[in-house]
């Protein structure tokens, strides 16, 4: 695989907004298609954009 | 992404986001108490204190619940009949002609064991107000179309942001916010990370809130094409009264699709109906299936089953998008996530106009400009 500067940089800043917008997509699903387990999945996916703020706010600012 | 792409996808942020703003702050502010709309109306006792009696009592016949809530609203014609979920409850909606505007109907709730009515639902409340600010800011359908028109122009505001988050995080971790610099370099950083965390879900909000508002035209569409095919051999007759046993009416459309339950009856003439029938709803008893619709067509004249079909996929679209706008199909843990979520892109378009309204005139001693003009391109084409 080439290691492209640019893509690596790109990866580098896309990385977490990927990730956060899979487990929002997942939590926006799974109370639709399922309750019980689905609700709990929903809750716990969809809290991610959250977590990510305040674990950012958390990490000495510079 | 050259120099050039970076400040072309500026300009598409920048205007789609000053187009939109003020709409869509008063949609975020709006939506926020309306996440909790049911919560609201119970706790301010809106929906009156009845005790209905349990799901499981013996309810009446269907027929005689018709006949005794046509019997309070003399001349009026039964428009729908709809079921509650979690009670014995019936509602009823009249008016004085099928097709009668919302204005003109009239709601009407009877307990199903007794036949008792229920206190009236009032109207006129400041969630009602809230709620149609929401939807059309009084103006009807031309305000609803013109807030989904407004949803398409956010989606490109929040595509355009994504693009160049890249350029403005090339040198930052994810997640860091700049406390220390100016304000401005600070608000930007939460202005990037709200934003970019919050895509998923504003997406979703945006592109269902616009879809229902496509709501009339698409249920008008459905009539016109698969309604309109699966009663052809009506075309041409007179419109039908309400004739034949509402109850009977039932029977026969869950014998038809076992497995599922009634939501609503569209009687004749209404919008969800034809000419000529009852169309009972139906749907099934997954989260999922509970929320697409099965429609069985009956013979309002002599109660037989004329045809039952699954709604198309874009009236499918069309109810799925209202439980993804609403948020209410989790819990109280979902409405709060949602609220939470929904705060954060009021964050996001405060922080956004904050920014705009803050920015400099000379671009090269602006640090958010400087951050994005004096280096070198981020990602070269191949």
């Amino acid at each position: 695989m080439s290691r492209k500067p640019g893509r690596t940089n790109l990866w580098r800043t896309f990385a977490a907004p990927v990730l956060i917008l899979g487990a929002s997509l997942v939590g926006l699903v799974a109370a639709l298609v399922a309750n019980g387990p689905g609700d709990w999945i929903s809750w716990f996916s969809l809290s991610a954009p959250l977590v990510a703020v305040v674990w950012g706010r958390l990490r000495r600012a510079r | 992404m050259t120099r050039n792409t970076v400040r072309a996808w500026s300009v598409v942020h920048k205007w789609t986001s000053l187009v939109s703003t003020a709409f869509m702050l008063m949609l975020c502010l709006t939506g926020l108490p309306l996440i909790f709309h049911h919560e609201i109306d119970e706790a301010l006792g809106t929906h009156g204190t009845y005790e209905a009696p349990p799901l499981g009592t013996p309810t009446l016949s269907l027929d005689r619940m018709m006949a005794v809530a046509l019997a309070e609203r003399p001349g009026e014609v039964p428009l729908y009949l709809s079921f509650d979920e979690d009670r014995p409850v019936i509602n009823v909606t009249t008016g004085p002609r099928p097709d009668a505007t919302n204005a003109d109907m009239h709601f009407a709730s009877f307990d199903w064991t007794s036949a008792q009515p229920l206190p009236p639902h009032p109207e006129g409340g400041v969630m009602d107000f809230i709620l149609t600010l929401h939807i059309e800011m009084f103006m009807g359908l031309p305000g609803m179309l013109f807030l989904g028109f407004m949803g398409l122009v956010v989606f490109a505001a929040i595509v355009s942001g994504v693009v160049l988050y890249a350029p403005f995080m090339r040198k930052l971790d994810f997640g860091v916010v700049r406390v220390t610099r100016s304000t401005r370099v600070k608000w930007l950083d939460y202005h990037n990370l709200l934003g970019v965390v919050t895509v998923a879900w504003l997406s979703v909000v945006t592109l269902t809130g616009t879809i229902n508002t496509l709501s009339q035209p698409i249920i008008q569409y459905w009539q016109a094409d698969q309604l309109a095919q699966m009663t052809a051999p009506y075309r041409d007759l007179p419109p039908a009264r309400a004739e034949a046993s509402i109850q009977r009416a039932i029977d026969t459309a869950l014998a038809a699709a076992p497995n599922m339950r009634v939501q609503f009856v569209a009687f004749p003439g209404v919008a969800y109906s034809t000419q000529h029938h009852y169309a009972v709803f139906m749907q099934g008893d997954t989260p999922l299936t509970k929320h697409l619709l099965t429609p069985a067509l009956i013979d309002a004249r002599t109660g037989d089953l004329t045809a039952i079909r699954p709604m198309p996929w874009y009236a499918q679209a069309l109810l799925l998008s209202g439980p993804l706008h609403f948020g209410d199909y989790g819990g109280l843990p979902l409405k709060t996530l949602w609220a939470l979520l929904d705060i954060a892109a009021i964050v996001v378009l405060g922080s956004g106009l904050y920014l705009w309204l803050s920015r400099r005139r000379a671009p090269a001693t602006d640090p958010v400009v400087a951050q994005l003009g004096d280096r070198p391109t981020l990602a070269p084409a191949e």
